[in-house]
């Protein structure tokens, strides 16, 4: 379809890039703030929309790593359904990106209430220590996903982003 | 994307019940919290005109003191993360003889990135004067019943926040700034500022009403605490993990009892106070909104943080809060406190304040954005983005700890 997402980013960005931002109050910093940060949210979807979908899959399939991890430390966490059903999303190939990221809430969910319900010392130790493994996959792509944002104190300490996806 | 029936988005009076029997927090920290989920389907943010604020704080002003002031010179004051702030100059007469004061109204948005009370704000700024340069307050309207939200005055004080930029100086890190001459004067009064805070006489903080006190030997405040942003969690956040609720039970088994009762600041670093260059003096100590009764670990581990840091121009030494080394910082923090410094709460409370920060950049700030609910939600959810980074390294401290 013409003009395509692609295009109309395009020219929204050289709008507001050529002739919004010189034309604005120079004695107004919060507008010009606004402005940088509006411009940086357009080129970040410029460049990951196309891979929205990906994500989303890397999410759920992140979220089904970490409760096999937690059921593989504590096996009557009773996760195991949740994480078919998780699974059977993941393997759809029509499931859309909702559906996707509503999987993965309400396995995390389930990961949340079997890690608060181990109460005994040593199991909770092991749980704890799978939770905190686990989390790190999800971690690294959420954190490589907004990497051009510049917050990470060491970019190069996180994997490139098509690497996980 | 979230599944439609997210109950965060519209609470019922169950959830709130339930967060508010779950995690108990200060009487007034409940209140703020509570009246949050109750606006919460309200209606977002929509630009509010600087003729609104002007009748509203006419309106505060009368109040408190009859009709006999004028307000002039009203605009806009750039800043200030989270809440609107209009400055204006107020005639009146406080002691009998007319007189011409700059002052700041300082506004919530119908939601922040950090929910706080202005009663607590208000309140513990007054405490402060005559300890720490901070600037007079004068009105609140706790309520938002003059103003559109909730909100209060204060003195302008004389300052600024970042200094001048410096033409061929540029050093690395988040940090501010400041020249080498600069961080000489202006490091030594942060120190000696941040003793002051922490060592308040306790009959001082005895008529303080919104705060609950805290006790030596116990670690009941810190519990109180941990359970006040754990609450948040659960009322913003965009999803459920795991290793929130991890993090939440390390701190809870390993709360250390306190030694020594401390205003905590909360938010103490460049950036939260004002100076003059010419004098290279600290003027005002502002931003008290998250200022409870403590540890000092909290507010040590907070100004020090590497994400607050920047190098000198050598490149290799790390100034917390673009100021001092963190070493040379806690030395003249304990000659200037008398208190000394534990190697292991520091290590707590660094876990602490990045589990506070995920909170409030991975559930608040995107579900305030995500709302539309303040002046700047392209700022508030470009902060959002920064939570994971936070993240990260309290997994990388559960890591070593847990």
């Amino acid at each position: 379809m013409a003009p395509d997402i692609d295009q109309e980013l395009r020219v929204v960005l050289k709008a507001l890039e050529q002739v919004i931002s010189p034309a604005l109050d120079p004695a107004d910093p919060s507008a010009a703030e606004q402005l940088r940060l509006c411009i940086a949210a357009l080129r970040h979807v410029q460049g990951h929309f196309a891979l929205a979908l990906h994500c989303a899959r890397r999410e759920l399939a992140n979220a089904i790593d970490l409760a096999e991890t937690v059921n593989a430390a504590a096996p009557t966490s009773g996760l195991d359904e949740a994480v078919r059903a998780a699974g059977e999303q993941l393997h759809d190939i029509r499931a859309d990106q909702a559906a996707l990221d509503v999987a993965r809430q309400i396995l995390l969910a389930a990961i949340s209430e079997a890690v608060n319900g181990i109460s005994e010392p040593s199991a909770r130790r092991a749980v704890d220590r799978a939770v905190i493994a686990g989390s790190r996959s999800q971690l690294d792509l959420a954190r490589a996903w907004f990497i051009e944002a510049g917050r990470e104190p060491d970019p190069q300490a996180i994997p490139p982003l098509d690497s996980m996806l | 994307m979230l599944q439609p029936e997210d109950i965060r988005a519209k609470p019922d009076e169950a959830f709130i019940a339930r967060v508010r029997r779950t995690w108990t927090v200060e009487p007034e920290v409940d209140h703020v919290l509570t009246r949050k989920l109750r606006r919460r389907s309200g209606p977002g943010y929509t630009a509010i005109p600087l003729t609104t604020l002007i009748e509203g704080t006419t309106k505060l002003i009368a109040r408190h003191i009859g009709g006999d002031f004028r307000l002039e010179n009203p605009r806009w004051l750039q800043g200030g993360a989270s809440k609107l702030q209009m400055a204006f100059d107020l005639t009146w007469s406080p002691d009998g003889r007319v007189e011409r004061t700059p002052m700041v109204l300082r506004m919530e948005p119908p939601e922040s990135i950090v929910e706080t009370s202005r009663r607590r704000e208000f309140e513990m700024i007054r405490a402060m004067r005559g300890i720490v340069p901070v600037p007079p307050v004068y009105w609140i309207d706790p309520e938002g019943e003059d103003l559109p939200y909730p909100a209060l005055v204060y003195g302008f004080a004389e300052g600024i926040i970042q200094p001048k930029p410096r033409p061929g100086q540029a050093v690395r890190g988040a940090g501010t700034n400041f020249s080498p001459e600069l961080r000489a004067a202006i490091s030594a009064q942060f120190v000696r500022h941040l003793a002051a805070i922490h060592t308040v006489p306790a009959e001082h903080l005895q008529g303080l009403k919104w705060f609950s006190p805290a006790k030596v030997g116990s670690n009941e405040s810190v519990i109180r605490q941990v359970n006040w942003w754990r609450r948040v969690w659960e009322e913003d956040r965009p999803i459920e993990n795991p290793l929130m609720d991890v993090a939440y039970r390390w701190l809870i088994d390993n709360a250390p009892a306190l030694d020594h009762i401390s205003v905590v600041h909360g938010d103490y670093r460049a950036g939260n106070f004002l100076f003059t260059e010419h004098d290279q003096t600290i003027t005002a100590i502002l931003d008290w909104e998250l200022s409870v009764l403590g540890d000092r670990h909290q507010d040590l581990t907070w100004c020090t943080r590497k994400a607050q840091s920047r190098y000198a121009e050598d490149g290799e030494t790390l100034l917390a809060s673009g100021l001092i080394p963190a070493d040379q910082f806690f030395e003249r923090y304990e000659r200037a406190s008398g208190l000394s410094i534990d190697p292991w709460r520091l290590q707590y409370y660094q876990l602490f304040n990045d589990y506070c920060s995920t909170v409030h950049m991975v559930a608040t700030a995107w579900r305030v954005s995500n709302y539309g609910k303040t002046h700047q939600d392209i700022v508030v959810a470009w902060t959002s983005v920064g939570g994971n980074v936070i993240l990260g390294r309290l997994r990388e401290q559960l890591e070593e700890l847990a």
